[in-house]
């Protein structure tokens, strides 16, 4: 009924209108082909990291399945098997803190050592990302208290809403912020004050220390992607974004419908909605602009999986970003790291970490 | 009278498994009708006839108030004739009220005071009226003034000089004359109709005549629709303008002396006020206020509604001032309709013009799971490329019997490869359009289905010769169904007759993405006679593609892409006419079918299932939503990025499929052709045409290229199946 009112109300003045868009990609979004054009930094397809930090020597260690490698030159070494999926890496001295679905959160050191931080409910599933508060607390974004790390999709679908904020001080949890469409991103930007990106509201926004349940100001909306982790640098914030936002896939969710058949009668990976990397074409359905003609698929094509990562300045503005387009396949960027102008990303679709020229690395050599 | 082939059209509509209610496409019914040209005047008059009906019903007007009404009707009608003629030549007359009152009392003036016969008078104040229409046209077409503006001076100008007239000569007007021909205008009956209808209904038939039906009509209204345009195509535009407000004067001069006659007397007054009353005519009857558009018919109904609310207003005795109030409120709502319809109809028609169906296909097989018939394979990856980079997609292409390949493009050329090696091809024919199927006949000449224009011969120096392009229209459909605009596959029957897919009749054939949306029964199948009439052997078909002659010539294969299926349609022998199933729930959406040398076909998939756009097949409602509120490129559709072709027998079974795994030589194969152990690939949005070496036991001895059941062809027996 109501879409029927809506249909008649837009008969009658376009401009009563409202559907959801996605907006283009244009400002500092505009696409380009960093990406594509980045160093690949291990052996093709051995991989699947997940999140990364580089460490003050420039070793890079990266969580990948149930593991964590440290990448020191070419070589790469298992640092620690944690018996469950790791997921994001917060640097803690030499080593780093890791989150481990069905776990906990962990310490691993720099030689391999492990000790178990806290095995609290609140935070042995579904962590997508932390942040170190000067008070030596941890700040634990919880996508959702329903899903897996991989519940991404249904958690979209179902217009899941119980992302969480944990704060973890040693053994103590307490919980923060709740309501929350799947935070997938945290950093700190101040003393007082962090980033939350959530990805279900296509939103960053930045909350106050002392009341993170309700957000103080807003610092990006409606992005034409759902963003993910953050890595603070100098000069604003690096963010990944995982997933990008497809206009038939917020038709579909618009339609409840067809979207719990979908979920009920087709297998998740067939579902429409993005995903980290395409890889079987027979099972994919296609939309229009992907349609390869005289040879060559548009780079613009309408897509399903991504590469971008970009970088916020202090009010907001995106200042840089790095693309890998549909003629690509550096999609599905988790993880970003930055240490004294170098920049390193986690391509999960693709399998591999990517290390990309960025505009403030100039002065850093190799 | 030649019989037909075939006793009866099939309908295929059962094949999509819908109900008698899947049938209908009510938002596209609407489209239909909002698209129609009449209807723009339709609704508004259709309103202001329910209008009159409800002001009958409702006070005491009845038919004994016919004639009055009628006579008022005349008088203000040819004013609304003239009115509508100049509305659609892009002006508008205001002056028309005044014109009959200087040209009734002029009349009067002439006879009375001046003592001039009738036989002067009465062509006189007919010239008055043309004279005073020709200072509008003047001051409008030639110094370019605006319309509105002049006819609202000269309207005050006229109503001035009238009253001047009066003033001057009152004294002489108050003494009645007796003259046979006032008389007869004003009381006079001819063969019992009375004279002010008659010169109404002369007037009426001749400029509806002459405003629908003669050169000068058409300028008019090319002029009011677009005068830059209408001057560009070297319509004398001022002349043309001119001319309407010179008739619309003489008609008025006419009214005038019609009036003066009837009433026998003569004031100021007379005419006072009607131009207002001839507007709100027009516009009740449709006739559009930015011009180019309307008919002096519906402007005369609109008239008589005009004077039934008057009437209305008489017999209920309410105030003469409350009508004036009524028919004020009665222009401005169907002016607002006027705008808001005018510019509705036409977007509201665009948007439901696509209107999804519903269809049912049967569980998917998963192509993926290894080790089955279907299993993805690397056989098509190394097909070598002909025309690389020339060809722009070649949907389907012909083999001669000298290897010489010729193939589609999307430009609306034929191009010709001379031999398997030669890279660099020529333009054999340009056909324009978008060249689809390609077919041997019987004199080994080329014949090829182009899409958006029929079917055409190509003769040996690239000619190309028109064999049909249209069928009868189908009876009772809003839509024009009688061209052949998406052919897409043909093949030719041992008779000589042509067998060609039309796979929509809504959509152009370069917009196919839309049928594989849309997914309703929108295609046919015609049959070509030698003797060049056509007729629909199936009808109601989902998107019908390809098209193959059977080796024993007795049956033709069609395979509807929308269905995912192929039909065998018996063209001889005891199943004549009968439709029965070859093949169903195939894995993809099968596209043209040919004969292979072993006596088997050959079949590729255009575009291959998937569970989504499977899904998608039970929600018309949401195609529908995507159709209108995602671009074009993002619409969901079947994967199309993939080739596979298949080989599949008489007997309905599939012996073997072949794909390129790589997706990047041969994406979207939509026709295979076997020659000389080599099998061409060809897809419509590829660059290329791949030639790929066939294994020697999949080569057999029959020529796919000639007709079946001709003598070039070995029969069946000789093949071992």
């Amino acid at each position: 009924m109501n879409r029927t009112l809506a249909v008649i109300r837009e008969w009658i003045n376009p401009d009563w209108a409202r559907h959801r868009t996605v907006p283009p990609m244009e400002a500092g979004l505009r696409p380009n082909r960093r990406l594509d054009e980045a160093h690949v930094l291990l052996p093709a397809e051995a991989y699947t990291p997940d999140d990364l930090v580089l460490t003050e020597s420039g070793t890079v260690m990266f969580s990948s399945e149930e593991s964590i490698f440290e990448l020191r030159g070419d070589e790469v070494r298992v640092v620690a098997a944690l018996g469950g999926k790791v997921g994001v890496l917060v640097p803690s001295g030499s080593g780093v803190v890791a989150a481990v679905e069905g776990v906990g959160l962990v310490s691993v050191g720099a030689s391999g050592e492990t000790e178990e931080l806290c095995a609290d409910r609140a935070v042995s599933s579904c962590v997508t990302d932390a942040a170190r508060l000067p008070d030596g607390s941890l700040l634990v974004t919880i996508g959702s208290s329903h899903e897996s790390p991989g519940g991404w999709a249904r958690a979209l679908l179902r217009g899941d809403r119980s992302g969480r904020i944990v704060r973890v001080d040693g053994p103590r949890v307490r919980i923060e912020a709740e309501g929350l469409g799947w935070p997938a991103g945290i950093e700190v930007a101040s003393d007082t004050d962090v980033l939350v990106s959530l990805s279900c509201d296509h939103r960053i926004e930045r909350r106050m220390t002392a009341s993170l349940g309700k957000p103080s100001a807003r610092l990006a909306a409606n992005l034409p992607v759902y963003p993910g982790r953050i890595a603070a640098t100098d000069d604003g914030w690096w963010f990944v974004a995982p997933y990008p936002r497809n206009r038939f896939t917020e038709l579909l969710l618009d339609e409840p419908q067809l979207a719990s058949e979908m979920m009920r009668t087709i297998a998740p990976e067939d579902w429409f909605v993005p995903r980290l990397r395409c890889t079987t074409p027979y099972t994919d359905t296609l939309q229009m602009g992907q349609l390869r003609v005289l040879g060559v698929i548009k780079p613009w094509a309408p897509a399903r999986s991504y590469g971008l990562a970009f970088r916020l300045d202090g009010s907001g503005r995106v200042a840089e970003s790095l693309h890998s387009r549909v003629d690509g396949e550096r999609h599905g960027i988790t993880g970003v790291a930055v240490r004294g102008g170098r920049v390193v990303v986690a391509a999960q679709g693709y399998r591999n970490l990517l290390q990309p020229q960025v505009a403030n690395e100039k002065a850093v050599t190799q | 009278m030649k019989t037909k082939a075939f006793s009866r059209e099939i309908d295929a509509f059962p094949l999509t498994g819908g109900s008698r209610r899947d049938r209908l496409a009510p938002f596209r019914t609407l489209s239909e009708l909002f698209g129609q040209r009449w209807m723009e005047g339709a609704v508004p008059l259709g309103l202001a006839v329910l209008l009159s009906v409800l002001v009958t019903a409702t006070t005491p007007v009845g038919p004994g108030d016919a004639p009055l009404i009628l006579d008022e009707a005349t008088e203000k009608g040819l004013l609304a004739i003239g009115l509508t003629v100049v509305l659609v030549g892009g002006g508008i007359d205001l002056s028309i009220g005044s014109i009959v009152g200087l040209a009734s009392l002029g009349a009067m003036v002439a006879s009375r005071a001046w003592n001039w016969p009738m036989a002067l008078v009465v062509p006189a104040a007919i010239l008055a009226g043309s004279a005073l229409g020709a200072v509008n046209g003047f001051l409008i077409a030639r110094v370019n003034m605006r319309p509105f503006i002049t006819t609202l001076v000269t309207l005050v100008a006229f109503g001035g000089a009238a009253a001047a007239l009066q003033s001057a000569y009152s004294f002489q007007l108050g003494v009645p004359e007796q003259d046979i021909v006032w008389d007869f205008l004003g009381a006079g009956a001819v063969a019992g109709v009375p004279t002010g209808w008659v010169v109404f209904a002369v007037v009426l038939i001749v400029v509806h005549v002459g405003l629908t039906r003669s050169r000068w009509g058409w300028w008019i209204a090319a002029v009011g629709s677009d005068r830059r345009s209408a001057r560009r195509n070297g319509i004398p535009v001022a002349r043309v303008v001119f001319c309407t407000y010179v008739l619309s004067g003489a008609l008025a001069g006419t009214a005038g002396l019609l009036t003066a006659a009837r009433l026998g007397r003569t004031d100021p007054d007379v005419g006072q006020g009607w131009e207002l009353v001839a507007l709100t005519a027009v516009v009740l009857g449709g006739v559009s206020l930015k011009g180019g558009r309307g008919s002096v018919l519906r402007a005369t109904v609109g008239i008589v509604v005009v004077q039934v609310i008057q009437q209305g207003t008489i017999a209920t005795g309410a105030e003469g001032s409350s009508y004036t109030v009524i028919l004020a409120a009665a222009l401005l709502l169907f002016a607002v309709l006027d705008l808001k319809w005018g510019k509705y109809r036409q977007r509201t028609a665009e948007k439901l013009r696509i209107d999804p169906g519903r269809i049912t296909l049967g569980p998917l097989v998963d192509v993926t799971e290894p080790g089955t018939v279907w299993t993805v394979n690397d056989r098509l990856t190394d097909a070598s490329p002909i025309g690389l980079g020339k060809i722009e997609g070649a949907e389907d292409c012909a083999v001669d019997r000298e290897g010489n390949m010729y193939c589609g493009d999307r430009r609306g050329w034929v191009w010709r490869f001379a031999g398997p090696d030669d890279t660099e091809g020529e333009i054999f024919a340009r056909t324009g359009g978008l060249p689809l199927g390609h077919a041997w006949d019987h004199e080994r000449r080329l014949l090829v289905a182009v899409g958006g224009m029929g079917v055409y011969r190509i003769h040996a120096d690239g000619e190309p010769e028109l064999v049909a392009d249209k069928v009868r229209r189908s009876p009772f459909s809003l839509h024009d169904d009688s061209g052949l605009r998406a052919v897409d596959d043909l093949d030719v029957t041992p008779d000589g007759a042509i067998f060609v897919s039309d796979f929509s009749t809504r959509t152009n054939a370069a917009e196919y993405m839309v049928e594989l949306v849309e997914s309703r029964p929108n295609g046919r199948v015609v049959r070509v006679d030698p003797d060049g009439s056509t007729e629909v052997v199936i009808s109601h078909h989902v998107f019908p593609n390809g098209i193959c002659t059977a080796h024993d010539g007795r049956s033709i294969l069609v395979a509807s892409t929308g269905l995912c299926r192929v039909d065998r349609l018996w063209i001889a022998g005891p199943k004549q006419g009968q439709l029965e199933p070859v093949l169903e729930n195939l894995p993809g959406h099968p596209d043209n079918i040919n004969r292979s040398s072993d006596g088997n076909y050959w079949l590729p998939f255009v575009s291959m299932r998937t569970p989504m756009s499977d899904l998608l097949t039970k929600y018309p409602a949401v195609r529908r939503r995507m159709t209108q509120e995602v671009p074009l490129d993002s619409w969901v559709v079947p994967q199309l990025n993939v080739s596979c072709v298949m080989k599949f027998n008489d007997r309905g079974e599939v012996l073997g499929v072949m794909w390129d795994a790589t997706l990047r030589n041969h994406p979207m194969v939509t026709a295979v052709k076997e020659h000389a152990g080599h099998l061409y690939l060809c897809g419509v949005s590829n660059n290329r045409v791949g030639r790929l070496r066939l294994e020697s036991d999949e080569v057999g001895p029959i020529d796919p290229a000639s007709v079946p059941g001709t003598t070039t062809a070995p029969s069946l027996a000789v093949v071992d199946r």
